[in-house]
């Protein structure tokens, strides 16, 4: 019995963690006990060129938690089986409605998410076989009449656009990329992006490439064949949102 | 004594049962709550971005350090590894939020973009750069701080010697590109800048100083041409 119970013992004191304190008494016997820690004061690394070339007054714009996806479709069904409730329900008073009090926006098209579309085109056909960089302007211009707070944009109106990301093609047929973004009219900043891609040739020159490697490796040559441009042309039309 | 002995040893065994079960639990609930969290950030990336594609996200308990997407069936893993690493919202969006780019390559082309996955093996350095911006974009839009994901690299990403023999850039090229990006497009998040001292991001000035300078020549030059980072 006595066994069995230093038996148990034992098995509680492996399962405890030990810790072990080593001494350095070396380092006890040696130093200065006076000896202080330097308080440490963290060298902060600042980022200069911001502050000096950004404007400071830029504030981060709120943008609301979660934005809400409504469904035109079952919204406007909904309504359509409103009116088709029971005869009795019909006999509601139906409240007149003050037409005076109803404002006519002059051209805006208004969406479901209260933008105003501005449809555009480029001004001139756009390549990424011209030198192209990030950074670089893109002329647009509208293709309709647009108002903003009550001013009216004819058509033809300048509508200047940055390239924010283009890679150039390459080879083995890999196209190019180009996003155009950051679209401003009149210095009302405007939303959407054009993203367009050249023709993606490795497609076919992969495939033809592993047969032709089957003669000498022949089809190594393939590879030389590089992607299509990304182009913009002034017959394509793209829309620009306008938050109202 | 033989009371006493069966008492010490039930004592013994219902502690080790009680710390097994607890340990599980605890285990299982941290799971179901990173899982939670990876889809609440994915998701409200997905909504605010208005991204029409479908697409999934999976959190994963095998202790690697890395996310990925999986075109074949728009799944975006991220591993425990990974996402222990990351203290914030914030840098879990920057991690999902190059990720869904990338998902979103892979509707790209003929056959629902059954040959994407073709284009990011041939210019793969191409595409990660490009999901790294749009990620940005992603992150804003969404109402996430974008400076978190230099954060997030310079905290995990590794440094390889060259780049020319792997699949991605250099993490000092792509943290340059990110803050290029956001000096150019977000600026105001660099002026209110809330990582300002933290300890990864001061790490990124710090290491990024050559960089720093050659893009600092770049915007005082009003030059348009692209750097060649370091």
């Amino acid at each position: 019995m006595k066994k069995s119970l230093v038996f148990l013992c034992l098995i509680n004191f492996i399962s405890m963690p030990a810790y072990c304190f080593i001494n350095d008494d070396f380092a006890d016997k040696t130093l200065d006990k006076s000896l202080q820690i330097k308080q440490f004061k963290y060298a902060e690394i600042e980022d200069t060129f911001i502050k000096k070339s950004l404007n400071k007054n830029l504030q981060i714009k709120e943008i609301s938690a979660n934005k809400v996806i409504t469904d035109a479709f079952a919204e406007k069904n909904r309504a359509k089986n409103l009116i088709n409730k029971p005869a009795e329900a019909l006999n509601e008073q139906i409240p007149q409605v003050d037409e005076s009090k109803i404002i006519h926006k002059k051209i805006a098209v208004i969406d479901e998410n209260d933008f105003l579309k501005i449809p555009v085109k480029i001004k001139n056909d756009f390549s990424t076989k011209q030198k192209v960089n990030e950074g670089d302007s893109i002329e647009f211009e509208t293709i309709s009449d647009v108002q903003i707070k009550d001013k009216i944009y004819s058509r033809g109106t300048l509508i200047k656009g940055k390239i924010e990301n283009v890679s150039m093609n390459d080879t083995v047929g890999v196209p190019a990329h180009l996003t155009v973004g950051s679209f401003f009219i009149d210095g009302y900043p405007l939303q959407g992006e054009i993203i367009k891609k050249g023709a993606n040739r490795m497609l076919w020159i992969y495939p033809a490439m592993c047969v032709g490697n089957v003669f000498f490796g022949a089809g190594l040559l393939l590879t030389l064949i590089r992607g299509g441009h990304a182009k913009i042309n002034t017959d394509e039309t793209y829309t620009l949102y306008y938050k109202i | 004594m033989k009371k006493l002995v069966i008492l010490s040893a039930l004592v013994l065994l219902s502690g080790l049962q009680v710390y097994a079960e607890t340990s599980e639990v605890i285990y299982g609930k941290a799971i179901i709550e990173a899982q939670n969290k990876v889809d609440e950030i994915g998701f409200k990336l997905l909504n605010s971005n208005g991204i029409e594609h479908r697409m999934v996200f999976d959190f994963n308990t095998k202790n690697v350090k890395n996310a990925y997407s999986r075109s074949r069936d728009r799944q975006i893993v991220i591993y425990r590894g990974l996402f222990n690493r990351l203290s914030s919202d914030d840098e879990i969006a920057a991690v999902l939020s190059h990720e869904i780019s990338h998902t979103v390559d892979s509707y790209d082309g003929i056959f629902r973009g059954y040959f994407s996955d073709w284009s990011y093996a041939f210019a793969s350095k191409k595409y990660e750069y490009k999901a790294d911006k749009k990620a940005v974009d992603y992150m804003v839009n969404a109402g996430y701080n974008p400076v978190a994901f230099i954060v997030v690299m310079s905290k995990t990403f590794t440094q390889e010697r060259y780049d020319w023999y792997s699949s991605h850039p250099l993490s000092t090229k792509r943290m340059m590109e990110i803050y290029e990006y956001i000096y150019n497009k977000y600026p105001e998040y660099l002026v209110n800048n809330k990582y300002k001292n933290d300890l990864y991001y001061q790490n990124f000035l710090l290491t990024s100083k050559e960089n720093r300078a050659k893009f600092q020549k770049k915007v005082e030059s009003n030059s348009k041409g692209q750097i060649k980072y370091l």
